[in-house]
């Protein structure tokens, strides 16, 4: 086994009766490395983090977290690692202090840092001000930033987040994300993660992707994308009858017509463009290219859209994302309103978010963030955060149309 | 963001002084709980209140009239005391399955921290935190014409920390395997209700028909009740008569059962209940 890798896993294998929840998973995370587990609900992503956790013994394999092993060396893998859990862990009747004073002393931290170490994790969650309240008073948002302190306390090697952003509002989860970005610098831990949400994978340096208790690709995501390799062009032309028949015939491309437009798919769109320009004879009145997308990447590896591959396991999840939503995040707080220009630059910069992502954010925006932020922020922040969701929106209508194009494709 | 440079923290290796800090920890939250949660406290001292004046009155209406103020009341006021203890307990251990429901159990139980050290600091929370509640009980003495004597509320201390430390194990016990608190609040009525009804705790077990008398003997809670009433009746002045229905003391064929073995037999089960509840709790998946 790798000693220098932070996380080394060895045909881990974990056996519920005849269900294999994990067959057999190998990979290596190397120190400071961001690594995502990604795959539908039930693909066997929370039994691996939780294996490697200690908290579930496996049936086979073997791993080392930190280089311990963690059946044979539990106590000093439990030192090594920080954890945030997918349900909200923290005790609503402490204080956040309280609660971090309780993590400090069950991993028995030397009193004399305690202090420094409170102050310096919840300066990076952006909680300090709010130390000496309950949790009970806490928005959803600002639980989970308190459990990322919670779990960075004892300066682990290894930060585990097992869906660390499930039924969080968007900004929020935006918001969480650069919490996370921003402690990879500061504490230069390792962080390995598990999530359904496509769009957060981008954050990862390097994905797994799992699907019924196994890896079926490893890699960046841009070199994941690139494997799938076709890029998406979505054209608008004067007649769409001609354009298409010349596509078909001089371009051998299949094409589907839609919405006015037409769609094709092909190796490389950005010499393609360029050719089609010259050679098309009908005039073009926009082109529109895509790069391939996770979702084309998870489809290309399990047969299915990670929406289709959830279908099954998702109506309790549902309900729990429900239940967590409802707190919204107070956008009083300096962070939260940090998190919500997050949201903005991060739709600006990644053009090809998913469809189905989209889907969520719109909805979350939608239901979570509008009623919420309606209901819960106070008057005086009211406007800011309105101009903010209404500067939000209108951001996302590229990303709308390529939606429909994805559908269309999808639909040859 | 983060100004201050800090260096990091390293978690020592396991140790006495480690596990010492978690139990302490882990009391130290239920403590927190208990002071936090004024309404329970208040629901407790009024389910007192109506076990010992209205059932306590209605029933000693029944029995035959004692003149010198003893009376049902005063028999059932450490009864009401012991139902207090076991109750409050009870109560706190289904924290455990909160805990689990909530998901706080997964922070203590991936710390690396033994196990037996998050048990006993939960149990011993419990323990305490039922002879504070019960020690709220205790000061209604004057109402049921028991003395405030500092040596029989010093005895009452003991007897409830102990009878508190049994029934924690016991419900940390039950509540190691319950997924919901629905469950363990099943569980616990069914197991509690009768156990309570035949100690002794609200009627006396002197002239009981002899199945019944089996039972209570039978009975753990038995052995918890009955060691409460002696401390507060070794403090009253009752003919002996009243003494006699009253304040007897378990017997075994006839012979009576000293408080020390009594005591005795209450902290044995609660260290088996510990020992099983830690080994429940070691059990990975």
């Amino acid at each position: 086994m790798d000693d220098g890798a932070a996380v080394s896993v060895r045909g881990l294998r974990k056996e519920y009766g005849r269900i294999e929840a994990v067959k057999g998973v190998d990979f290596d995370v190397a120190p400071g490395e961001v690594f995502g587990l990604l795959g539908p609900n039930g693909a066997g992503k929370s039994t691996t983090i939780n294996m490697l956790c200690t908290l579930v013994r496996p049936t086979g394999g073997s791993a080392t977290v930190g280089g311990h092993d963690i059946v044979r060396q539990r106590d000093e893998v439990r030192r090594d690692i920080g954890l945030v859990f997918q349900e909200p862990t923290v005790d609503g009747y402490l204080t956040g202090a309280q609660n971090l004073s309780f993590h400090a002393e069950l991993y028995g931290l030397p009193k004399d840092v305690i202090g420094d170490r409170m102050r310096r994790v919840l300066d990076i969650v952006g909680l300090w001000k709010r130390r000496d309240d309950r949790v009970h008073t806490y928005s959803g948002g600002m639980r989970r930033r308190l459990e990322i302190a919670r779990g960075l306390l004892h300066s682990p090697r290894v930060l585990f987040l097992d869906e660390p952003t499930v039924g969080l509002d968007p900004q929020t989860r935006v918001a969480i994300w650069g919490y996370i970005a921003e402690l990879r610098e500061l504490e230069k831990i390792t962080v390995f993660m598990t999530t359904h949400y496509l769009e957060e994978a981008e954050y990862c340096d390097r994905i797994a992707i799992i699907d019924h208790g196994s890896v079926v690709a490893l890699d960046t995501p841009e070199a994941l994308k690139a494997t799938v390799g076709r890029d998406r062009i979505r054209i608008h032309t004067d007649d769409d009858e001609a354009a298409a028949a010349a596509l078909r015939e001089r371009f051998l491309v299949e094409v589907a017509q839609r919405d006015g437009g037409l769609v094709l798919s092909v190796p490389s769109g950005e010499e393609f463009v360029p050719r089609l320009f010259s050679g098309l004879g009908v005039p073009i009145r926009s082109v529109q290219m895509t790069r391939p997308s996770l979702d084309d990447v998870f489809l290309a590896y399990t047969g299915s859209t990670i929406r289709d591959a959830q279908d099954g396991g998702r109506t309790g999840d549902d309900g729990a994302e429900g239940g967590e939503a409802e707190g919204g995040e107070h956008v009083n707080d300096a962070n939260g309103v940090k998190g919500v220009n997050g949201v903005n630059g991060a739709a600006a910069d990644s053009g090809d978010v998913r469809d189905d992502v989209r889907d969520d954010v719109r909805d979350d925006v939608r239901d979570d963030v509008r009623d919420d932020v309606r209901d819960d922020v106070r008057d005086d922040v009211r406007d800011d955060v309105r101009d903010d969701v209404r500067d939000d929106v209108p951001g996302e209508d590229p990303g709308d149309v390529r939606g429909e194009e994805v559908r269309a494709h999808g639909r040859d | 963001m983060a100004a201050i440079e800090t260096p990091p923290a390293r978690v020592p290796l396991r140790g006495a002084a480690h596990n010492l800090r978690a139990v302490r920890v882990v009391l130290r939250r239920e403590m927190i709980r208990f002071a936090t949660d004024g309404k329970r406290i208040t629901a407790m001292l009024f389910q007192a209140f109506m076990w010992i004046f209205i059932i306590g009155s209605g029933f000693g209406s029944l029995m035959p009239g004692v003149p010198d103020g003893v009376d049902l009341k005063t028999f059932m006021f450490p009864g009401v005391i012991s139902m207090t203890v076991i109750l409050t307990a009870m109560f706190c251990a289904s924290s455990i399955v909160w805990d689990r429901e909530f998901g706080f159990l997964r922070e203590m139980l991936v710390a690396p921290v033994s196990r037996t050290a998050i048990v006993f600091g939960k149990v011993l929370g419990g323990a305490l935190v039922a002879t504070l509640q019960s020690l709220v009980i205790v000061a209604m003495a004057g109402l049921v014409g028991v003395p405030y004597d500092p040596v029989m509320i010093a005895g009452l201390v003991g007897v409830m920390f102990l009878t508190g430390f049994t029934m924690s194990a016991f419900g940390v016990l039950v509540a190691a395997r319950m997924t919901s608190m629905e469950s363990f609040q099943g569980i616990a009525q069914m197991a509690i209700m009768p156990l309570m009804y035949l100690s002794g705790a609200l009627f006396p077990l002197t002239n009981l028909p002899g199945w019944m008398n089996t039972l209570t003997l039978l009975n753990p809670l038995t052995y918890a009740v009955d060691p409460t009433r002696q401390v507060v009746f070794a403090h009253l002045t009752v003919p002996p008569e009243v003494r006699a229905v009253y304040g007897a003391g378990v017997r075994w064929s006839g012979w009576p059962v000293p408080m020390a073995l009594e005591l005795l037999l209450v902290g044995g089960a609660g260290l088996l209940m510990l020992a099983l509840a830690v080994a429940r709790f070691k059990r990975t998946d």
